[in-house]
């Protein structure tokens, strides 16, 4: 018999390959002026005299590119690990309120008037708080009760979600700038923002693969990772904090957008297997591309109107999620 | 390696669970731990493997140390335990799962598991007689077969002790006596040191050499099971009448009797 999650993440890698390609093809082709594929394809090659073209496709499209790519891959690792130390399918930062942490503390340093980068470590702070209040009421018993997991995450996403609200009416003309980080929005990408984002998805990244079989032994049940020499509440603590990082850098350059940690891993998992040293790396790669093609969808749908993408990941994963919940009452998988 | 419990005392906040718990369990011996639900057996194991913390008492592993004084990876290499029949949700196979026995033996955690890990693995898988379940996802099994997977992974982790929390409660017959059967081979041929909990008294009895049955948080008799199980015991222990036999080796068959309200029979039957 042959092992079907290799074969099958043999295949995964090939269509993710081609997806990939073509939505960015799509996408630094594809905008409200046109740019012939001549001066595309002498950009790509790092050819090419300075034109309008090239600053559209250097400037903005490719930035957003990668930006979409690389948030999907911090969103669908970030839930893929929250649902191995929660042991809960649901255990999606957006559903459970890390998120709405994560918010709280960008809207903060924006009140303060800080630079860009503050976003992500005052969020960061906010949202590793948030983690372990979670983590805290719901999570002690080594597996989340689901009802227990998604009521406080209501409670904390409606309690920080109140004060955004809040904030958005303080702030009066500025208030746009919040909305944005609630609903979702790629349209700020430039190449800083990249680069800030690229320092805590690479760091989680090897951070997560060097404890991948660890991760593995969370999924058989507190008493039983100990067994297996797993210091259970260092591990979860530390993990929680990472995904705290990624998330709150994430939200704090793009906004909340939800369901993509929770739709992704699900998939992924059940095509391959639960074991993280392939599903990391599958769920990451995954991520990126269906985030791609959200914002894809999102920027050309109504073009030339955007649609926040949160808006386009909710309307595939809120149905997702529904269906999800009601498996998990008779055991979904982790 | 033997392993000995002294005189621990553990409390959940206030209420007392084991108050000054005595056992030793030797190189190549099974012990049994029988008692009534809520008289400690589950939260004894617990303490010996490091996951609960005595408020007194020690766990001492011979020629090792003191569990207090070792870390779980330490221990891990020491002890493997096996739960409860639990349905594992997660969709990894057989390989993957009993290959993680071999988690506290990775030295270089980028490397993973080696060619070594995953021969040993191998050979488990075949010796227990899950070859055919290999690349089968662990959440497809039946009972049985998944509790089989959990002892695959308990003897890869190549541990001289192993803990069992009532490892063939749930499962049927044929596969409880399977069960005890590959422990039985494994303390006889490798000296493993077992300590188990049971709830099947008739099962301790075929397979294990020494029994301690507990009653509220203390051991209320030890020793060899013809003569621990006595029917004064018995009643004493659990509540119940019951005829106590002996078939051909001498091993006692404790047949519960049903007392005028029928309450003996759910006691007996672990309700």
């Amino acid at each position: 018999m042959i092992d079907v999650h290799a074969r099958r993440a043999g295949l995964l890698s090939v269509l993710l390959t081609v997806a990939l390609l073509l939505l960015v093809l799509f996408g630094v082709l594809s905008g409200s002026v046109h740019v012939p594929l001549r001066t595309i394809a002498a950009v790509l090659r790092g050819t090419g005299e300075f034109d309008v073209g090239r600053a559209i496709v250097l400037g903005i499209r490719l930035p957003r590119l990668v930006m979409a790519v690389l948030v999907g891959m911090m969103l669908s690792l970030s839930g893929t690990v929250a649902q191995a130390v929660f042991r809960n399918p649901l255990a999606d930062p957006y559903i459970i309120g890390i998120s709405a942490g994560a918010v709280a503390g960008a809207v903060l340093a924006f009140f303060l008037g800080l630079p860009d980068l503050f976003y992500g470590f005052f969020g960061f702070v906010t949202a590793m708080a948030t983690a372990l209040v979670i983590f805290r009421i719901a999570g002690k018993r080594g597996r989340s009760d689901t009802a227990m997991l998604l009521i406080v995450g209501i409670a904390v996403s409606s309690f920080l979600g109140a004060l955004s609200s809040f904030a958005m009416y303080w702030a009066g003309e500025d208030s746009y700038r919040i909305v944005v980080w609630t609903m979702g929005y790629l349209g700020g990408a430039s190449w800083t923002r990249v680069g800030l984002l690229l320092v805590p998805l690479v760091l989680a990244s090897v951070y997560f693969i060097y404890l991948r079989n660890d991760v593995d032994a969370l999924l058989l049940g507190d008493e039983e990772a100990h067994s297996l020499g797993v210091d259970v509440a260092r591990l979860k603590r530390r993990l929680l904090l990472v995904i705290s990082l990624i998330v709150s850098f994430s939200v704090a350059f793009s906004g909340m957008i939800g369901f993509v940690g929770l739709i992704v891993p699900h998939a992924v998992r059940l095509l391959i297997g639960s074991s993280h040293g392939r599903l990391l790396p599958f769920a990451a790669l995954s991520g990126g591309v269906f985030l791609l093609f959200a914002d894809t969808i999102a920027r050309t749908l109504l073009a030339p109107t955007e649609i926040p993408i949160g808006v386009v990941t909710a309307f595939f994963g809120a149905p997702f999620f529904l269906f999800l919940a009601i498996r998990s009452g008779r055991g979904g998988y982790v | 390696m033997n392993v000995s419990v002294e005189n621990l005392v553990f409390s959940y906040r206030s209420d007392p669970i084991l108050n000054g718990v005595d056992i030793n369990v030797g190189r190549g011996e099974i012990v049994g731990l029988l008692g009534p639900n809520g008289s400690g057996k589950s939260t004894l194991i617990k303490n010996v493997l490091g996951f609960l913390k005595p408020n007194s008492g020690r766990v001492t592993f011979s020629n090792v140390g003191e569990n207090a004084t070792l870390s779980a990876g330490d221990i891990a290499r020491l002890v493997a335990f096996v739960p409860q029949l639990t349905t594992l949700r997660a969709t990894i196979t057989v390989f993957e799962a009993v290959l993680m026995g071999r988690l506290p033996h990775i030295t270089d955690r980028w490397g993973g598991y080696g060619t070594e890990d995953r021969e040993k693995a191998l050979a488990v898988i075949e010796s227990i007689g899950l070859s055919h379940l290999m690349h089968r996802e662990v959440p497809t099994l039946s009972g049985g077969e998944m509790q089989k997977v959990i002892i695959a992974r308990c003897l890869v982790q190549e541990s001289n002790v192993l803990l069992l929390d009532e490892a063939t409660s749930g499962l049927d017959i044929n596969h409880a006596v399977e069960i005890m059967e590959i422990l039985r081979g494994k303390a006889d041929d490798q000296g493993k040191c077992i300590l188990t909990v049971l709830h099947d008294i008739n099962l301790a009895a075929q397979f294990c050499d020494r029994l301690f049955l507990l009653k509220g948080g203390t051991v209320y008799r030890s020793g060899p099971p013809d003569a621990v199980l006595t029917r004064d015991v018995v009643r004493d222990v659990y509540g119940i009448d019951a005829i106590v036999m002996f078939d051909a080796d001498g091993t006692p068959i404790v047949v519960p009797r049903r007392s005028a309200a029928g309450i003996g029979i759910k006691e007996a039957a672990g309700v």
